[in-house]
């Protein structure tokens, strides 16, 4: 298909895709930076009969309307950001112990608590292993506008194809910037189907009388959650295979990363980037080999290591480089500045 | 006149002074230049009140982050918005400032070239005072040769087609802001720094 593009912000390319990918019913409650999102669906839904919208007293509401619409067959979605998004870890973890296609995007912005409005990448931890999960969900993180539009269709086929709930995890930098989109990029929609109401589902449980009962329900949840990983993980290792110097970054911190790489291979330093696509799955292999021949690490990210934990446990065997941090929680971190730190430590 | 290859503009103020406006309206004239954009608005919780900032990229060639360190161009609109914006001065910055918000005196230790307009003071003279804000995007938008000055005229009736419906005079009083404050900056209010 020719290219299409569009003057838009990420909040109309998140919208826009959820129509593309199906979506049919939407209950939420706004909250900065993502109310547009939702201020969109109610628009969209106004005109359409086909589409649904409820708008919750809270997050903890909207969730569990989302687990309503998903049991009567509908592909239902919602958006949430920060305090919001810990609300609805709770409905959230009932989708995964019913294994049920919960599609939900973040919006990043500053915590503990109100923090601030527009962006941070302090949800991680959160959109990763929020409640009292076992982690039983995907995470998908879109490092820009372009990416966004691809991955907020994608995920809603990864949530229907393997009864995952997924999330896709942004900040408000990537939803409120204004950038050219190429809108052709459309990917086939999973179908949706009842299959909560079919005959074969007789009663779906959140609650066991014994520990070994659960204990079994959650064993068949792991191995399915392991095999669909495989297919699921996604990672951009990008001019890394003589790195000196990896880059770990992701989101919109990870594009930053990017554009620094480039300008630096220019300069001729021997610096690439290893960015997770999903965040949970993650993936380990892909990191791992990224490293090979770095002997440092410099992680960027923008809270005080949530990503860092992550990427120091993945590599703990596989390699002695000298880790360096660049961590700014709550801020945004620019090429520009990843950049200069590279020169500082190459 | 800038000429760069990418122009990365900063604009600054109060909330409720049209920063997000100004900058949605230079960024949409920008791609219907066709350029490559990026506009991102940025402000706090006290959303009404609080400095508010727009940043815009456009050029063409490929953009990377949303943010940038330094700005090509700065406009600033308040004297809150001096201090906030510090980090983004370098002194190939152009600063671009309303003389009737604020005093030189505050800019004595901004090293950048400046751009004093008095917009506000000839808004109130030969049109209204609330037009300030596009008599500044005009001055703008002759500073940056590479926009197209249709385009930004019809970004801006785009922008205010809601309004207009209203008080259909506004378009009127708009263009004219417009073409003055492109007049402003190119009769050349350069400052001897």
């Amino acid at each position: 298909m020719a290219v299409k593009k569009e003057l838009l912000t990420g909040n109309d390319v998140v919208l826009k895709a959820a129509l593309l990918a199906g979506a049919e019913y939407f209950a939420g409650y706004p909250i900065t930076p993502s109310t547009e999102i939702m201020n969109g669906w109610a628009k969209e839904a106004a005109d359409n009969p086909k589409l649904l919208f409820l708008q919750t007293e809270d997050e903890t509401s909207a969730g569990m309307a989302v687990i309503g619409g998903l049991l009567a067959g509908k592909k239902t979605w919602t958006v949430t950001s920060g305090v919001g998004h810990i609300l609805i870890q709770d409905p959230l973890v009932l989708a995964e112990t019913l294994s049920l296609p919960f599609v939900m995007y973040v919006g990043q912005r500053g915590g503990p608590s109100t923090g601030t409005v527009i962006y941070s990448q302090q949800e991680l931890n959160l959109a990763r292993y929020g409640g009292n999960s076992e982690g039983l969900r995907v995470v998908y993180a879109p490092s820009n506008i372009q990416e966004l539009f691809e991955i907020t269709q994608k995920a809603f086929n990864t949530a229907w194809r393997y009864r995952l709930p997924t999330i896709i995890l942004g900040d408000g930098y990537l939803t409120k910037t204004l950038s050219p989109v190429d809108t052709s990029r459309v990917i086939p929609a999973e179908k949706a189907e009842a299959i909560f109401l079919n005959k074969d589902v007789k009663n779906l449980r959140n609650c066991f009388s014994r520990e070994d009962e659960l204990a079994e329900h959650l064993n068949i949840l792991f191995a399915k959650y392991a095999a669909a990983s495989r297919q699921i993980v996604e990672s951009e290792s990008y001019k890394t295979n003589d790195a000196k110097i990896v880059i770990f970054a992701w989101g919109t911190v990870g594009f930053a990363a990017k554009v620094a790489v480039a300008n630096l291979r220019k300069q001729n330093k021997r610096v690439g980037l290893f960015r997770p696509i999903t965040m949970r799955p993650f993936d380990d292999r892909g990191a791992i080999k990224a490293v090979q021949k770095a002997d440092k690490i410099l992680i960027a990210e923008s809270s005080g290591g949530q990503f860092g934990r992550i990427v120091r446990e993945t590599l703990t065997q596989a390699t002695d480089a000298e880790y360096v941090r660049l961590y700014k929680p709550a801020e945004g971190i620019t090429s520009e500045e990843i950049e200069a730190k590279i020169k500082e430590i190459y | 006149m800038l000429k760069r290859e990418m122009y990365k503009i900063l604009i600054a103020g109060e909330g409720g002074q049209g920063i997000q406006s100004m900058a949605h309206i230079l960024a949409k004239a920008a791609y219907e230049s066709g350029l490559n954009v990026s506009y991102l608005p940025n402000y706090g919780v006290e959303q009404r009140g609080g400095v508010s900032l727009g940043f815009i990229q456009f050029g063409k060639g490929p953009i990377g982050f949303p943010k940038f360190a330094k700005a090509d161009l700065l406009v600033v609109l308040c004297d809150r918005a001096i201090e906030r914006t510090k980090p983004y001065v370098q002194k190939e910055t152009l600063y671009l400032y309303d003389t009737d918000l604020i005093s030189s005196i505050n800019l004595a230790e901004i090293r950048a070239e400046k751009l004093p307009i008095p917009a506000t003071s000839v808004a109130s003279a030969k049109l209204e005072p609330k037009v300030f804000n596009i008599v500044l995007l005009g001055a703008i938008t002759a500073e940056l040769g590479i926009i197209n000055i249709k385009m930004v005229e019809k970004a801006l009736t785009e922008n205010f087609a809601d309004k207009y419906i209203l008080k259909p005079q506004l378009k009127n009083l708009n263009l004219k802001a417009l073409d003055l404050g492109q007049r402003l900056a190119q009769e050349g209010y350069k400052n001897d720094k």
